[in-house]
């Protein structure tokens, strides 16, 4: 399976504070699953039941690979090689993590502002403004995961 | 309207044509993930081709929701499992 080159460079202060906004948003993963629950209308508890199990614990293991990640950039990023099987976690846990913050911290902003990033930065409190920091750096990740995972895929099928 | 029309009594439409109609896989839209991402989701779990999947990225993203996949209950539910550990609004439906 390919590696997956990524380039990471942060603020050290800004990495201590989103690995701790990432640990509460994961405690709250821990318990309730980002996405709703949607089965049949005749689904019975049992299979709900397994069903939320199932997804708690696959995102549990996505969201060590991405804690993995953290602890990997150290004190402010660089170069890191990750395997596609811990590419493909990282995305799903950022995705998980991105609802959750949305749910909890963005609920007033719109879909529209959200969708285009036409956002007023300004009008959060400094904590806001750190956690949509985050927010925004979850979507780099995940787009520089994406074409990093094309481009392996291009490469192999070459 | 008809010419004319003929009472049918106990008319036989029952439960068990509901019962044969296929399953619908379905994603609704957020403003959360990444279009980049949907698209590789759907590659990733239904295995289209990037025309594909880009199409339903778009009918989610525009109209709010698309159909992926429909077919037995069992598989169904398999994708809609794959989609929501992805984290994707996905949800199954019967079709009809």
């Amino acid at each position: 399976m390919a590696e997956i080159h990524l380039n990471i460079t942060l603020n050290p202060f800004f990495l201590s504070h989103m690995r701790g906004i990432v640990d509460t948003v994961s405690r709250s993963l821990k318990r309730r699953p980002a996405v709703a629950l949607r089965l049949g209308e005749d689904a019975d508890e049992d299979l709900r039941e397994a069903w939320m199990q199932g997804l708690l614990e696959s995102l549990q293991t996505d969201l060590d690979a991405l804690n993995d990640l953290f602890m990997e950039l150290g004190a402010g990023g660089g170069l890191l090689n990750v395997s596609e099987e811990q590419a493909e976690k990282m995305l799903r846990s950022a995705s998980a993590l991105r609802l959750r913050l949305r749910e909890s911290c963005f609920k007033g902003l719109s879909e529209d502002a959200l969708e285009t990033g036409k956002v007023d930065f300004h009008q959060f409190s400094p904590e806001d403004q750190r956690v949509y920091g985050v927010y925004l750096f979850l979507a780099h990740l995940q787009e520089q995961l994406i074409a990093e995972l094309d481009q392996s895929a291009s490469d192999w099928q070459e | 309207m008809p010419a004319s029309t003929k009472t049918v009594e106990n008319p036989d439409t029952d439960t068990s044509v509901a019962e044969l109609l296929p399953w619908q896989v379905i994603v609704m839209n957020d403003p959360v993930n990444l279009m980049s991402y949907v698209v590789m989701v759907f590659r990733r779990v239904f295995g289209f081709d990037v025309e594909k999947a880009r199409k339903h990225m778009l009918e989610v993203h525009e109209q709010g929701k698309s159909v992926l996949w429909s077919g037995e209950r069992e598989q169904a539910e398999t994708y809609v499992y794959q989609l929501q550990e992805w984290q994707l609004n996905a949800c199954l439906s019967r079709d009809g």
